[in-house]
Order: structure tokens, then sequence, then C-alpha cells
């Protein structure tokens, strides 16, 4: 059998060259995922997620679900956050806890953080301690911000303890104010407050806006869970690699979000926050509203 | 009939004419083309009859297609003369039998076709066929053209190994399909695998290789998927169980044993391991079915903890118990807590005597001697000290409630000494040999061996009662000796505000104490059953691989015969092709 020879194509007209042909494909491919990916994010970072922790702590007799809310950065979810009151109220929680950063930096206007707290104290206490926007405001521009607090039913500590009572199990709860930078400074609290902490019986829980505290300085100081917050979830999340970036760890953190238990067995819960204050916006990171259920079993 | 095969010849001929005036490069070739595809129309309904006239037909169509160049052959397969030949050759190939049938029914083909060939609009009829046949032509096109290719640069090969040249050929019209099926299906099964979750639940105590609960109740993996255990799953979802079909959703959890072991009639093998499968129903929306799985594991923990295994509420102390009562009372009750919380620790302490909690270095045994301390010690003390000093919040209706017991219980005491009076007598009444020993000849089951048993008469009953109104006459005494006491002492007790408070203060250690102590308690007890049960139940999620949850197995089987049919199709059509290159 002979093979006949291909005869050559005649060209019938000028044709677009091959290479062009597939950079023209893959400019479109891009701007088609550019676009997606756009409007994909526009539309999660106008809605919440509701992310779900089972904690377990030994010290607990019964089921405790805490809510926590963080980095709102007076962000409304609905009018008047309906979205976001609903939600919670549908959730049953025992304690609601403010994990700092519930406004914004130097902005005296708290209505949507009082009409909120105004709302949800009527479901269950609300706990809160300072985040970085909160403790500058009431260092430099309010110092009536604390009371202002209290009027509207929220409790916020900081650095300090309040046992709290729910159901038949004693909770001690306490609030560290400062961060990492903040912390060691004497004129400041934080330092002196954590290291006069006692061995307790009861479940001992940490209300910081800082997870990455919990890398060193809070460390061997009896906590068994920790709410925290700050991180944004690193403001855009790649797969596999996580958050990209942090103010607290800068780029590449580990405490993002989730639930972190680091060396000395605390359980970090680190919330990715409900709102923004940076111009960078959230990339694959939907905001997140965290329920966390506490048992001994 | 053989008038029309003539016909057809010529028709088949003008095909082959038109055809080669393209390849010689008429100007007027559109036009020619036009003419071919309208012959082969005009030819399409007689193709089955044509049988052996069309032979020659197409032998010619199929010479001037080989002969020509590949450019010719674009030309003929854009203007579908070319293709609607050999496929009319194909069906003319279906055999020589068939072709004396088909020869037959040609003359009622022939007639309709005429028929409406002189139907009022026949330029509309040819125009729309013609279309019809373009866009087919366009759509097949490329393919006949590789096939024809391939049939006539490897005309002797195998039709096997024409067919591969020809898939291979053919890869990217091939593959692109495939893919397209593949990547579309992963991402249907993808979304499906969203709605499906699977954990694998353990029981780990001992209990449960006998089919039981730990509290030695009958175990029933169902329970799992009961109402009561959905609702709460939906109630820590935030989920209102009135907005969604719950019986639909109980309906969607699967529950099935996972250690299989093979067994014959007569034995039988108790599972102690379960794969719960949730299919998310429709009415569920915006939380993950991961969640919806976990918190239907938890719902099911808690009503399992809650019913099924050891009830610890005993160790929790509610001080408003003690409102609204006496002094006294309260060191009754707190008496009663000491003794409550005593059973429970000798329970755990039967159960494993030689435990120790890793932490604190107790054992049940130590916790035991822990609450005998404050009873003996603190209540008795409180005791003491609230007697002597008189405290009550209502000294003399205390006293006066203390006294009409005392009378209640003297009447007790008379009724009980005048019972064992009348049955001593009674017995004294009846002669000795009446109520002498009984000695009964028995079997003894368990060694099959006969013994004298000892048994009971009537007058061992009316003995052993007047035995226990003795005894209980002489309880009643005692108490009424020590409300005596105690109604001396209150009534010449001070009952000052400084005893009361120091009262209230002994009562508020004493709670303090067993406070503590039931933190201890329940700190060991939590610890025995971790280390005992290892928390009863564990459930463990069952994560599908990627292959699985995308199920790429079964969708390169889909490829696969996808494949296979393609292979077939081009066989076939290869099998209307001649040796050679020419067409049967």
């Amino acid at each position: 059998m002979k093979k006949q020879p291909k005869q050559p194509k005649e060209k019938t007209g000028k044709r677009m060259p091959k290479k062009l042909k597939v950079f023209l494909l893959l400019v479109l491919l891009l701007v088609v995922g550019f676009i997606t990916t756009v409007g994909v994010n526009i539309y999660l970072n106008q809605n919440f997620m509701v992310s779900f922790y089972q904690l377990r702590c030994d010290k607990v007799s019964d089921n405790i679900r805490i809510i926590e809310l963080a980095d709102l950065h007076n962000i409304e979810y609905g009018e008047g956050n309906s979205k976001l009151i609903k939600q919670i109220r549908e959730l049953h929680p025992d304690l609601i806890f403010y994990a700092g950063d519930m406004m914004n930096y130097r902005d005296s206007d708290y209505s949507v953080l009082f009409h909120l707290s105004d709302e949800l104290s009527e479901i269950a206490p609300i706990y809160a301690c300072f985040g970085n926007n909160e403790l500058d405001q009431y260092l430099f521009e309010d110092r009536e911000f604390v009371s202002k607090l209290e009027e509207h039913n929220v409790e916020l500590l900081s650095n300090e303890a309040a046992n709290v009572k729910v159901k038949n199990t004693v909770i001690q709860l306490i609030a560290v104010s400062e961060g990492t930078e903040q912390y060691e400074v004497e004129t400041n609290n934080s330092k002196k407050f954590a290291e006069s902490l006692e061995p307790t019986s009861n479940c001992r829980i940490c209300l910081t806006h800082y997870p990455e505290l919990f890398k060193e300085k809070l460390l061997d100081k009896g906590i068994d869970i920790a709410f925290t917050g700050h991180a944004h979830g690193g403001l855009i999340r790649l797969p596999v690699i996580g958050g990209l970036f942090s103010t607290g760890e800068g780029f590449l953190p580990e405490m993002t979000e989730g639930v972190m238990t680091v060396k000395d067995g605390t359980q970090v819960v680190i919330s990715r926050g409900l709102g923004d204050s940076r111009k960078i916006p959230r990339i694959n990171n939907q905001p997140e509203l965290v329920v966390a259920d506490i048992c001994w079993y | 009939m053989d008038n029309k095969k003539f016909e057809l010849t010529d028709k088949a001929k003008s095909v082959s004419s038109a055809a080669k005036a393209v390849s010689s490069g008429c100007e007027d070739a559109t036009s020619d083309i036009e003419a071919v595809s309208f012959s082969i129309e005009d030819i399409l309904p007689f193709s089955g009859a044509s049988s052996s006239g069309s032979d020659n037909a197409s032998s010619d169509i199929e010479d001037a297609s080989s002969n020509d160049d590949g450019s010719l052959s674009d030309t003929v397969d854009a203007s579908s003369g070319d293709d609607n030949a050999s496929s009319d050759t194909g069906e003319a190939s279906s055999g020589d039998d068939k072709a004396s049938s088909d020869t037959g029914d040609a003359p009622s083909t022939d007639d309709n076709a005429k028929s409406n060939t002189k139907d009022a609009s026949p330029k509309h009829r040819f125009k729309i066929i013609d279309d019809a046949s373009r866009v087919t032509e366009k759509v097949l096109s490329p393919f006949n053209k590789v096939i024809d290719d391939v049939q006539r640069n490897y005309s002797n090969s195998s039709r096997i190994k024409k067919t591969i040249i020809a898939m291979f050929n053919m890869r990217v019209w091939i593959c692109i399909p495939l893919i397209a099926i593949i990547v579309l299906g992963s991402c249907y099964f993808a979304f499906q695998s969203e709605k499906t979750a699977s954990v694998e639940m353990s029981l780990n105590y001992e209990e449960a290789a006998n089919g039981l609960n730990p509290n030695s109740t009958r175990f029933n993996a169902y329970n799992i998927s009961s109402k009561d255990v959905v609702e709460r799953m939906l109630w820590y979802c935030g989920i209102d169980p009135e907005s969604v079909n719950v019986d639909k959703i109980c309906d969607g959890i699967s529950i099935n044993a996972t250690n299989h072991k093979s067994f014959s009639e007569g034995e039988y093998y108790i599972s102690t391991t379960y794969k719960i499968t949730l299919n998310r129903h429709s009415s569920i929306k915006d939380i993950k079915t991961e969640d919806l799985i976990t918190y239907l594991c938890k719902s099911y923990k808690d009503n399992f903890y809650s019913r099924y295994t050891e009830n610890r509420s005993i160790l929790e102390f509610d001080i408003e118990v003690f409102n609204d009562k006496e002094y006294l009372e309260i060191a009754d009750l707190l008496d009663i807590k000491a003794q409550q919380i005593k059973k429970y620790l000798n329970t755990r302490s039967k159960q494993s005597k030689s435990y120790v909690e890793a932490e604190s270095d107790e054992t049940f045994k130590s916790l035991v001697q822990k609450v005998e301390d404050i009873q003996s010690y603190d209540i008795a003390k409180y005791r003491t000290f609230v007697t002597m000093a008189g405290c009550s919040d209502d000294k003399a209706r205390f006293i006066s409630a203390l006294e009409y017991v005392n009378r209640l219980m003297g009447i007790s005491y008379k009724k009980d000494m005048a019972g064992y009076t009348v049955r001593n007598d009674g017995i004294k009444m009846y002669d000795d040999d009446m109520i002498s020993v009984v000695m009964i000849p028995s079997i003894d089951d368990s060694k099959n061996t006969y013994y004298m048993s000892k048994t009971k008469t009537g007058m061992d009953y009316i003995a052993k009662e007047a035995d226990d109104m003795l005894d209980s006459a002489q309880q009643t005494s005692k108490e009424i000796t020590v409300n005596e006491d105690i109604i001396s002492k209150m009534a010449a007790g001070t009952n000052s505000k400084e005893n009361l408070d120091k009262a209230s203060q002994m009562i508020a250690d004493i709670r303090n104490k067993f406070t503590e102590l039931s933190r201890q308690i329940e700190a060991v007890d939590k610890a025995y059953v971790k280390y005992r049960t290892k928390d009863y139940l564990t459930f463990k999620p069952v994560k599908k691989s990627l292959i699985q949850r995308l199920r790429l197995v079964f969708l390169f089987e889909v490829a696969a015969g996808l494949l296979v049919l393609i292979f077939v199709v081009i066989w076939l059509k290869f099998r209307m092709y001649k040796k050679g290159g020419k067409a049967e």
C-alpha cells in the first residue's frame, strides 16, 4: 500500500494567526473569569454566612451556645441589620460576644452598634471587649464610650474578669484589651491582668480582638476557649494557602479563620469578621457569623 | 422497471460529470454543484430501489472522487454531491437479496415522488430539501472528508486499522465532546455530592455488644432518624421545624450497619458501628450538608446522654430547696443529699475500684470519704449548733410542730407495742409441737440432689411480725426521745440573731463544700466516662475522595462507551467501501 502524500491546503483568504487566536482566547477567558470573580465576590460580600463550631470543654455541664460578632465596622445587613438580628434570633444563643471593631476608627456615629445591641440584648446577654477601633475611640475621642455601651445593655470588659452563669455552668469570662505591640507596655494593664489570673475550676473563656496573642503572650494562662477577630480572614483567601494578609501577622498569616488549638491546648476561635474598613476588598472571603457550641461530650 | 434503472444511471452519471466539471476548474462550478445537489435529491427517493443499477452510478462517482485531487473532493463535499452519492451506494450495497424486494417496492415510491414533483410548488420543495441537505452536509462534512481521505490513503489496510487512523485524525472532534461530557458530568455530580454527607458512628461501651444502651435498655440505631432528634438538629441550625417537612427530612436519613460478618442460622452478630447518610432535603437552604449532619450527630448525642446514660443531676446543688425550711430541716436535707452522692459514687466505685483520675489523683473511694467527712463533721456540727442554740424562724410554731409529731409517734409506738404483745400472746397459746420445725424433702436443681428443706409455718410468720413491730416501736421511742431533747433545748435556746446568722453561715459553708465536691466528682466522672467508654459514641465523618465525589470512574466509563460507539460507526462506514477504494 502506498501512502499518498498529503496535499497542502490552499489558503482561501486571510486567516488569523494561530498564536493570536490562542492569545485572544486566553484574554477572553481571563476577562470572563475576572468578571465572574468580581460578581461572585460582590454578591458574597453583601451577605454573611454562618460558621458552626463545636468545642469541647470538660468544665461545662451543659450545652452552651455562644454567638460571636467581630469586625462589623458599622456594616448593616438589611435595614437596621434586620437580617443579622433575625439570623441570631433563630440560632438561640446563650451568650453573645462582640470581639472588637464593631465600629469604625474615630467615628462618633454609634447608631448601628447601639441599635444592634438593643435588639440583640433581648435575645441573650452581650459581652464585649475592645478592638483597636473602639480602644482608640475610647482613649482619644470619647471617654463616655463604655458607659454609653452599657446603656445599651452591653457589658464591655477591659482587662478584667467576670463570672457568668449559663444554665448550671459558671463561666469565667476574661477580656484582654491590647494587641501584641501594646501588651507589654507598662502603662497598659493587659500583661499585669493576664499574669494575675489564678487557676480556676470554672471554664475560662477569653474575649480578645487579637488572635496573635495566643502565639506566645497568652499561653499557659489557663484559658480553655478564646474568641477573637481582627484578621478579617486574611482579606484575600487563596486555595490551599489560606489568608494573604492580616494587620496583626502581616503577609501569609497563620491565624485568620476557624478554630485553632494552640500549644497549651487553648481552643482559639478566629472570626473572619462581618465587615471591612479597608479599601482592599475581600476576595473568596465571605463575612461570617460565628456560632460556637460548647459541651463536655 | 428497466426504464427507471436507466434513468437512475443517467442521473448518477450527470453527478459524476458535474463533479468532473468542477474538478476541471469550470468557472460556472457553482451552478453545476447546484445541479448536482438537485440531481442527488432527485435520486434520493429511489436509492433503496436502485440495486444493480446504482452500482454503476456509485462506482462512477467513487471513481470520480478517488481520481480527483483534494481540492476537488472539498468542493464536492461542500456541494453535497459526493456524500449523498456514497450514502446511496451504501444503501444499494445492502445486498442483492434485498434488492429484489426493494425493487418491487420501487414503483410506488417512484409514483409518490412523481406525484410530489407534480405538486403546485416543486421549487419550494427542492429548496427545503436543499437547505436541510446543506446543513447536514456542513455538520458531517469534516468527518466524511477524513474518512474518505483515510479510505483513499489506506485502501489496502484492514478496516480496524483504517478506523483507528480515522479516529486519530478526528481526535480533536472526538476528544472535545468527550471532555465536555466528563467536565459537565463532574460539575453535576459535584453539585449533587454537596447534598449528601455521611458519618460513621461507633458505640464504644461494653453493653453495646449485647445490643444495649449504657443503662441496659435496648439500643435502637434508628433513633437517630427520629422526629425528636431531627427537630433538635433543626433547632441547632436555626431552622424553624414548621417551615420544613420534618418527615421528609427523617426519610432522607439512612442508617446501615458497617461491620458485616457472615453468620449462619442460630448465630447472630450485633453491629457496633453504623454508617449514617443524610440527603439534604430541598426545603433546607443556606446551610452546608456537613453542618447538618454534624448537628444531627450532636442532637443524637444529647438525646443519648440524657436518656440512656447515668443521670448526673444528683450532683447539682440547688440552694432554693432550702427556702422556707427550718434550720433543723435543712440539716436533714443536707444529710439526704450526702447519702445520694455517696450512693452514686459507690455505684461508680463498684464499676471500677482501681480508677484514678490523672489530674487530681482522686478515686471514687476517696471522694466517698470526702462526702462522709462533710456528713459526719460539718452537717453534724451544724445540727448540734442549731439544736443547742434553738435556731428557728418561728420557735413556738416549730416546738408545737415537734410536739405534735411526738404525739403521733407516741400513738404509733403504742400501736406497734400492742401488735407485738398480741402476737407474742398468740404464739404462747399454741402447743409447742405445733410450732416446731417442719422439714420437707426438696430437690436442688443445680446439683440434681435431694435435701431436707426447713420450711416456715404460720407461727414463723407471726413471730417475724412481732419482731418487726418491736423494732419499729423501739425506733419510734428513740425518735420521740430525740425530739423531746430538741424541744427542751430549743425552749432553753436564745435563738439570737447572731446564732441565726452563724447557722446561715454554716449552711453556706456546707453548700460551698458540696458545690466544690460536686465539681470534683463531675470532673472525675467525666474523665472516667472518657477513659472507660470514649464518650460512649464517636462520630467520624466519611470523606469521599475527589474521584468518588465527581464520579469520575462512571464518567470515564461513559466516555469509553461513546468512544467504542464512535469506533463502531466509523468501522461500519468503512465497511461500505470496497477494497481498493471502491464502494460496495
